[in-house]
């Protein structure tokens, strides 16, 4: 199987994060991650986002909230100026209860975008990762060396790298 | 035709020191279905890598310990002062011993250290049954490696290596 997240394919792993992913599918993706670091990791992080989802759970909303709600808009409509209205509305404590669904979501973004390839070569710098990989291609190119001789005999005589 | 290709972009890389070199295309063995773009991350990034000037990849590779840019450096200059022809037969059978699965390219890598390894004698006996193997078309050289004739003339490990190596025979029309 061709690594999903090589070939801009990230869905398919998104897919079976949330289980929606057939048998057969995933059959053939969990074989490929175990010889994937990437998709393994990829794995592993999405599994920690489904598992911190399971565990959020919103505060329970008391049976007359709506109508005490709707009695202090009434109540402050009336009475505060709309720069009171912006700045009780920008207070920390109104955005708690949407903050486990901001990180949940920016780590998403962050782990797509951290694996996405475009996002690899907009890099202005080699990493210590890719020097790895470079490497590699160097040592494997130095060991085909020895198919030179085969595709062209003049060639088995060329200088080794 | 990869290295119809291949050879004014390599070529260009020689003659022209200290600038940028043209885009070398990636090597396609004839037959094939192209690979995905981004398949090969170490191939792209050296691809890229020797294509920039000297300056360009100081600034690339900065991030790095000295002792390793060092030999990155040296392994790409190694590799550009080879002749364009061979640059682009070995990126040719890079690229194909990268479109295996992982656990097959490093049986490839396997046989190809443990044939360095063999007498003078053994190894010219595989080249020049590799060359034979070469001409023949992909389709004939199981029939043809199961043959009494082949297994006699082989141990089996040879006849191993032989098989691996097989995998990443560059394209006939390099």
């Amino acid at each position: 199987m061709t690594c999903p997240l090589q070939t801009e394919q990230s869905d398919i792993l998104l897919d079976y994060s949330a289980g929606r992913l057939d048998a057969l599918k995933t059959a053939a993706l969990v074989e490929h991650m175990d010889n994937c670091t990437a998709c393994a990791t990829f794995r592993l992080e999405q599994s920690a986002v489904w598992h911190a989802l399971d565990l959020w759970e919103p505060a329970p909303v008391s049976l007359d909230f709506n109508r005490r709600l709707w009695q202090k808009i009434d109540a402050a409509n009336a009475m505060a100026p709309w720069f009171q209205s912006l700045r009780d509305s920008l207070r920390f404590a109104n955005w708690k209860p949407v903050m486990p669904l901001t990180a949940a979501i920016l780590v998403i973004a962050a782990g797509f975008l951290l694996d996405h390839p475009a996002a690899r070569r907009a890099a202005a710098g080699v990493s210590v990762n890719e020097a790895d990989q470079v490497e590699q291609a160097l040592d494997d190119l130095q060991l085909l060396h020895q198919l030179d001789a085969v595709a062209s005999p003049a060639a088995g005589t060329s200088k080794q790298m | 035709m990869a290295a119809t290709l291949l050879m004014p972009a390599l070529a260009g890389q020689n003659a022209n020191k200290g600038q940028p070199a043209q885009k070398v295309p990636q090597p396609q063995r004839k037959g094939q279905p192209q690979a995905a773009p981004n398949n090969h991350p170490g191939e792209q990034i050296l691809l890229k890598l020797s294509q920039m000037t000297p300056e360009e990849r100081e600034r690339a590779l900065s991030q790095l310990p000295p002792a390793r840019r060092a030999q990155l450096e040296e392994g790409i200059r190694n590799f550009q002062k080879l002749p364009p022809a061979v640059q682009a037969r070995r990126l040719n059978s890079l690229q194909i011993l990268n479109s295996l699965p992982p656990r097959k390219q490093n049986e490839v890598r396997r046989s190809m250290n443990q044939l360095n390894l063999l007498p003078e004698e053994r190894r010219r006996a595989i080249n020049q049954e590799l060359r034979r193997m070469y001409v023949m078309p992909d389709d004939e050289r199981p029939g043809y490696m199961s043959t009494e004739e082949f297994r006699e003339r082989f141990s089996p490990e040879e006849q191993r290596i032989i098989g691996d190596l097989a995998e990443v025979l560059p394209g006939r029309n390099q």
